[in-house]
């Protein structure tokens, strides 16, 4: 239960509109899009301004009480998970476009703006924002900061941070910072760098300055049907040997193939051990000469079923199938859990059949639907919540999924985030020094460990006094805890 | 002398003595001599002489080939140069997954010959890269025309290894380019001049080297004709990887374009900038070959000047800083050249034609532009000037409302201000 007493304050700040106190609606809050973590906060706000965000961070601040930011709720690591006794900031009131500037291929947008209605703004004059998660429709670009989000398409174009320039921060004292700006390199640090990705540890966004992308003159599509995804994976090797830069690779194997075409007959071939999606864009003499290239590279490979989206509404049903990957799970299982490991590219065969064995040796059922030109993986574990202990072995099985990515070489997440979920698997691929590093940063933005406090980091950590020259901590002088 | 004596036995303890120097006066950053060069040969030793330095209240200066030692403020103390030219490995080229990791002493050159034999490469251009190393370059995140196209180091840089003030060795990142784990710390050490931690190791991702590639050239005329032109072609579906303005106040301005690619989409898009060329009244063009864009920025910083400066403007404000320069160009007496990328970044050299006092016009000219500049959201900073100038202008200019959160950061990475003491921002005396 919050502080009782910060209610009424909060109440000034955002009105009645903007307070939720009723435990029926604060229960709406209690998870984001991995559901298997669920807190009721404490008080759920609503603000709707940079200033609204400033008063109710000032509260928590003086107050010591913690808050988390939210957006659209879409995460799948547990980052919006709310605080039992702190302030949950909702920001899907800040949803306004605040301006568009094209001839520098700028837009200014609130932290509640839908991801997809960026691109909707200035698609009739050939723009578009770069970065689609698969959850486009309806998550923010807030959430997206946090994430630093990606999608199919960062293979060529990179991530949420290449796409923000600049940000309006309230910081986690009720300070407002600049970081960044419209133009390139403003000096000093590049804390939009650091700050995008930070899954809400480090502040509040409330202005975000994007770069817009001109839409390219040609975009081509091809999805080829493979026996397996040894082949496919063959195939995706040779396209990026043949030094060709796709938008994007996808695969998915043969039970996501099952899944997707029952939920969305985009036409997927159902027979097939794996599909592929290539899509090449750029201008139009590349595109045609690359994708004819492409297209040999997959039936060189064993590609039994080559097919060019002929139309963009050919093209736009191939991606919904992939898109809706996640969700058509349902079609084959009550439940999964989904994980969100990076290898290198040419480790992929060998994880796949580590893959293959951890669930035959757990008895569970693994789809595969993957960024594949990036090695971004989405393993889905598929089990059953009725049947007792199936949920902590489909969370066994994907840790030691996890456990092979980074073997491999590779990450934990490429663009879910740690958030709350994979906060326990940190230590799989930061040591001390490394955490520690972290912590330092972390707690130049929030001494006080008030925003969005228990996530990304493994074990609690000690933020101490404003350094000076060799101060010891006094918890540590005591005796009472070690420095990490 | 007891104590230089002492840190000198320290020193060639650590890295051994033949690889411990006194200083001499090449060494110095803007007149600061140091006592010594220290010249580790691996992580290890940079972070056992970071350490003892910094425990023993020793300045340090990290260098990597030396070529940007004058950016940044008059250092406020120096010790030690830490050198990085032993630290000069490609520790892996993963050609399959377009990535390689580097140590940070390596040159930009001796990388991309190596990248190339396997037809990629790090698509950073910019000016001495037979000298400059990768961690050099990080830490004064230096870029050049082909940033329009593949991004600058913050886009290309995707893990990193430095040894922290206390001798900690801590990474951020990966070796995999899509990777949201833990913080960003890669990207706190891009333009951070050296001043949280040096930078030993670092991991790219990599593009494929273009099969073919032309260049073109026209006189521009005015900078607004210019200006027009550079926001025609960012607006077309033409993707180029070079679109320069070059401009001087003695010999006018030149556009450059470069496209790169397979070769039927390089003459296609050759014949619509032609056209968009044309439609723009730009006149005759003429071919560029590869050594007219490795000259363009060499150009300016490679000869004996008085003032270089690096600004930044949004792209459609290109043809007003053009009319700055030349407002400040005529108001200060002063030879102007000017190098601007599409995407708003450009060099900017700045010579006095008279006698009077130089110091003072060059530092009027910069508190000029920095004012109009600021109007319109631009920002310049000054990469080397004579010391009068220095002494008297912060090179970073005003700092931001964020600066409180920079100044935390150093404080918690670099307690006893042991990393390049004073060069930075908000650090002018």
């Amino acid at each position: 239960m919050i502080e009782r007493h910060i209610i009424p304050e909060l109440r000034r700040i955002v009105g009645d509109v903007g307070l939720l106190t009723a435990p029926e609606q604060l229960r709406t809050y209690e998870s984001d899009g991995l559901t298997s973590y669920r807190v009721v906060p404490g008080v759920v706000v609503l603000p709707a301004s940079t200033e609204q965000v400033q008063g109710i961070v000032r509260v928590c601040h003086r107050e010591r009480v913690p808050f988390v930011a939210r957006g659209s709720g879409t995460g799948l690591s547990g980052g919006a998970l709310p605080h039992a006794k702190g302030v949950l900031i909702s920001l899907a009131r800040m949803n306004k476009i605040l301006s568009v500037d094209l001839p520098n291929q700028r837009i200014v947008v609130e932290p509640g703006v839908i991801n997809a209605h960026v691109t909707q703004r200035v698609a009739t004059q050939n723009y578009y924002y770069a970065p689609d998660p698969s959850s486009q429709s309806v998550c923010s670009i807030g959430g997206n900061v946090a994430e630093n989000s990606g999608g199919a398409h960062c293979l060529k174009y990179g991530f949420t941070v290449n796409h923000v320039l600049g940000l309006t921060v309230v910081m986690p004292d009720g300070e407002i910072v600049h970081l960044g700006g419209a133009t390139l390199d403003q000096p000093g640090y590049d804390l939009p760098g650091v700050f995008v990705g930070s899954e809400g540890t480090l502040g509040v966004a409330t202005e975000i300055t994007l770069r817009l992308i001109r839409k390219p003159e040609a975009v081509q599509m091809i999805m080829a049907a493979f026996h397996s995804t040894d082949h496919a994976g063959g195939a995706v090797s040779e396209i990026i040997a043949a030094g060709m830069l796709p938008a994007a690779i996808e695969m998915m194997d043969h039970l996501s193939i099952q899944a997707v075409e029952q939920a969305t007959h985009a036409g997927y071939p159902t027979s097939a051990g794996a599909a592929l999606l290539v899509e090449l864009d750029g201008p139009t003499a590349e595109v045609d000469a690359l994708i004819d290239r492409a297209e040999e590279i997959c039936e060189r490979n064993g590609a039994w079923q080559v097919r060019r989206a002929a139309t963009a509404d050919e093209r736009l049903l191939m991606w919904k199938g992939r898109k809706a990957a996640f969700a058509a799970m349902g079609r084959i299982s009550p439940d999964y859990y989904v994980q969100d490991g990076v290898i290198p590219r040419t480790a992929l065969p060998r994880v796949l059949r580590r893959i293959d064995e951890l669930a035959e040796m757990h008895g569970m059922r693994v789809a595969n639907v993957f960024h594949a030109g990036d090695g971004n993986l989405h393993p889905l574990v598929l089990y059953d919540g009725d049947v007792p202990g199936a949920a902590e072995r489909a969370e066994e099985v994907a840790s030691e999924i996890l456990t092979a990515c980074v073997d491999a070489g590779g990450s934990i997440t490429g663009e879910h985030g740690v958030g709350e979920d994979k906060k326990k698997h940190m230590p799989k691929m930061f040591n001390e020094a490394d955490l520690d590093t972290m912590n330092r940063l972390r707690c130049a933005f929030d001494p006080n460990l008030l925003s969005n406090p228990g996530k990304v980091f493994p074990t609690p950590r000690l933020c101490g006094e404003r350094p000076g020259p060799r101060r010891e901590h006094p918890l540590v002088a005591a005796g009472v805890a070690e420095i990490f | 002398m007891v104590v230089e004596q002492a840190t000198r036995e320290s020193m060639a303890a650590l890295v051994g003595p033949e690889h411990v120097e006194t200083a001499r006066d090449a060494d110095a950053v803007d007149g600061v001599r140091p006592a010594f060069v220290v010249e580790p040969a691996n992580a290890a030793e940079v972070a056992a002489v970071v350490a003892h330095a910094d425990h023993h209240g020793l300045a340090i200066a990290p260098r990597g080939g030396g070529t940007r030692m004058t950016w940044g403020n008059i250092p406020a103390r120096l010790d030690l140069i830490v050198s990085m030219r032993r630290l000069d490995q490609l520790l892996e080229h993963a050609d399959g997954d377009m990535t390689a990791t580097v140590q940070a002493g390596i040159t930009l050159q001796d990388l991309n010959d190596r990248l190339a034999e396997r037809g990629q490469f790090l698509p950073l251009d910019v000016p001495r890269a037979d000298l400059a190393t990768i961690g050099g370059l990080i830490a004064v995140n230096d870029s050049g025309p082909l940033r329009l196209r593949y991004g600058g180091i913050r886009d290309l840089l995707i893990g990193a290894t430095i040894v922290r003030a206390d001798g900690a060795i801590a990474k951020g990142g990966g070796k995999v380019v899509k990777n949201v784990a833990g913080y960003d710390l890669p990207k706190l050490m891009i333009g951070a001049l050296g001043t949280l931690g040096v930078i030993v190791e670092a991991t790219f991702r990599l593009y494929p080297l273009p099969a073919t590639n032309q260049s073109l050239a026209w006189e521009s005329g005015t900078p607004e004709v210019a200006g027009a032109f550079i926001l025609a072609v960012l607006d077309s579906t033409l993707v180029p990887t070079g679109l320069t303005l070059r401009w001087s106040t003695s010999a006018g301005s030149t556009l450059l374009l470069r496209l790169t690619g397979i070769e039927p989409s390089v003459l296609a898009q050759r014949d619509q900038a032609l056209a968009l060329a044309q439609a723009h009244k730009l006149g005759e063009p003429w071919r560029l070959d590869a050594s007219d864009w490795s000259g363009l920025h060499a150009e300016l910083l490679s000869h004996e000047c008085a003032l270089v400066a690096r600004c930044s403007v949004l792209p459609s404000e290109i043809p007003a800083l053009i009319r700055m320069l030349e407002d400040v160009a005529e108001q200060e007496s002063l030879e102007v050249s000017a190098v601007i990328q599409a995407h708003g970044l450009g060099l900017v050299r700045a010579t006095p034609k008279g006698t009077g006092d130089v110091a003072a016009s060059l530092r009027a000219a910069c508190m000029e532009l920095r004012k109009r500049l600021a109007a319109r959201g631009g920002t310049l900073i000054i990469l080397a000037a004579p010391l009068a100038v220095k002494q008297r202008l912060d090179v970073w200019g005003p700092a931001p409302d964020a600066l409180p959160v920079m100044q935390q950061i150093k404080a918690r990475f670099d307690p006893n201000g042991s990393l390049n003491p004073g060069r930075f921002l908000g650090e002018h005396a």
